[in-house]
């Protein structure tokens, strides 16, 4: 390509980002470029969240595998950096819980990635404040599970993790990041929607809702049995909470989710092309990647396998084989029959997987959504 | 006028995206892009340098009237200052 082209296809970018005709993630898939990756740095936790489909206890964790050192997590990152990773997300398990998290979370944040943080906030700390003020998240998640001690008592297991949690929102509220809540709803605090969010917005007007509770993966237990909502009420709340996330419209926020957004809702479809690996519907695997505490890339958290070793191959083998893995890998028959396998039920082969065991089984629990899906939303 | 410190210039599918660091992530008003003129400009920026060196650099590099020169550098300094990373 000669220089003019170049700069004509560049023009021509730079112009359908402004008109929010693709995203950047939807144009790094195109060319297979591992845009937007997660760094899962521990299964570890300080809370045990009942519905949690990752945490492991140290014990648990040291008879899977180990994790990975902050020496190796930063060599990953400038693999990663040259590649053309530009989005990071930086999680767990809870990432602050490790040690040597300032060591690993100070040389990511001068290579240039637009970094995200999830965190329960509870283990915030003076010298926390003091690292994100120097080298701010671009944004922080936090995750609050009720509006009293009491529900975190049932949820979480322990009632005071809830004033640190608000302690932790205090700190981070003297950041200069876009800060946001999120609540995952479950049996024990279907009911505190408003008080949920009332707390949040002394912090952030940026508050999101998950109704979705999905069964353990890579060694981890959870009681989703008991956690679950039943579809009408994961599709009330959420309808309860899309309301209020609409008035959102803070040039950033718009500017996040257009450059940002690696959630299912970008279906590849939309954009006009079919990319491999064909069975993920999602940009999992096209311009997204999920690199877990042991070492292992996935196309997304959810999945389990299969996964190529970015730690042991390098990071840009590691990503171009990954969609081959998937390449012989099949949905269920019924599945491809489905009336509502078209933008009812996101058909997600990583959810599949976890929830019956094999990507060739369906599953009566997101076969229920997808019904609930279709009765509300005719069109 | 120069560039600010604390902004990478990072090459993603073809593109030339501009990057905060550290401190300046505070500053973040959504991704800037480069096209190759622009990266150019940039890269003359790195050194506190005037509107006519800038127009004259560009006028060596490309084969373009001084009307278009104009017009681009404009284009970009305008942009350049609405995303806070200019030192005048």
């Amino acid at each position: 390509m000669n220089i003019e082209q170049k700069r004509k296809n560049n023009n021509q970018l730079a112009k359908l980002w402004e008109s929010s005709e693709i995203t950047l993630a939807a144009y790094a898939a195109q060319r297979h470029v591992p845009l937007g990756g997660t760094f899962e740095l521990t299964p570890r936790c300080n809370l045990r969240c009942k519905m949690c489909y990752i945490r492991l206890d140290k014990s648990q964790m040291e008879l899977i595998g180990r994790e990975k050192t902050a020496e190796e997590w930063i060599a990953m990152a400038k693999e990663a950096a040259e590649a053309g990773t530009l989005n990071l997300l930086i999680t767990g398990g809870e990432p602050l819980i490790r040690e040597d998290f300032e060591e690993i979370y100070t040389a990511l944040s001068t290579m240039g990635f637009i970094i995200t943080l999830n965190t329960n906030a509870t283990l915030m700390t003076p010298d926390l404040l003091k690292l994100f003020k120097k080298y701010p998240p671009t944004a922080t998640n936090v995750t609050l599970y009720g509006a009293s001690s009491q529900t975190y008592e049932k949820i979480c297991g322990n009632p005071d993790s809830f004033y640190k949690t608000l302690h932790g929102l205090d700190l981070l509220s003297q950041v200069p990041t876009e800060l946001e809540v999120r609540t995952t709803f479950i049996k024990d605090n279907r009911h505190e929607l408003e008080e949920i969010r009332t707390i949040s917005n002394r912090y952030t007007k940026r508050f999101a809702i998950n109704v979705m509770v999905n069964k353990a993966v890579r060694g981890a237990g959870s009681d989703v049995q008991n956690c679950r909502l039943t579809p009408t009420q994961m599709f009330d709340l959420t309808e309860a909470n899309a309301e209020y996330y609409k008035t959102l419209n803070k040039p950033i926020e718009i500017a996040l989710e257009k450059n940002m957004d690696t959630d299912n809702d970008i279906q590849a479809k939309d954009y006009g092309f079919d990319l491999p690996p064909r069975i993920i519907t999602c940009l999992a695997a096209k311009s997204m990647y999920w690199i877990t505490w042991d070492g292992k890339m996935l196309p997304c958290g959810s999945f389990t396998s299969p996964y190529t070793l970015p730690f042991e191959e390098g990071f840009k083998p590691a990503w171009d084989g990954l969609p081959f893995l998937f390449e012989d890998i099949l949905l269920p028959q019924e599945c491809l029959r489905c009336e509502y396998a078209d933008g009812k039920c996101s058909n997600c082969p990583a959810i599949l997987q976890t929830e019956s065991g094999s990507y060739e089984k369906i599953s009566q629990y997101i076969c229920e959504i997808a019904k609930e899906r279709s009765k509300r939303y005719k069109e | 006028m120069k560039l600010k410190k604390g902004y990478l210039v990072r090459e993603i599918a073809d593109c030339h995206i501009v990057v905060p660091i550290g401190e300046r992530v505070i500053e973040f008003k959504g991704i800037m892009t480069l096209n190759n003129t622009g990266s150019f400009i940039w890269n003359c920026l790195t050194n506190d340098i005037s509107y006519s060196q800038l127009l004259s650099s560009i006028l060596d590099e490309y084969e373009i009237d001084e009307a278009t020169a104009k017009a681009d550098l404009d284009e970009f300094l305008n942009a350049a200052r609405g995303s806070g990373v200019l030192e005048e």
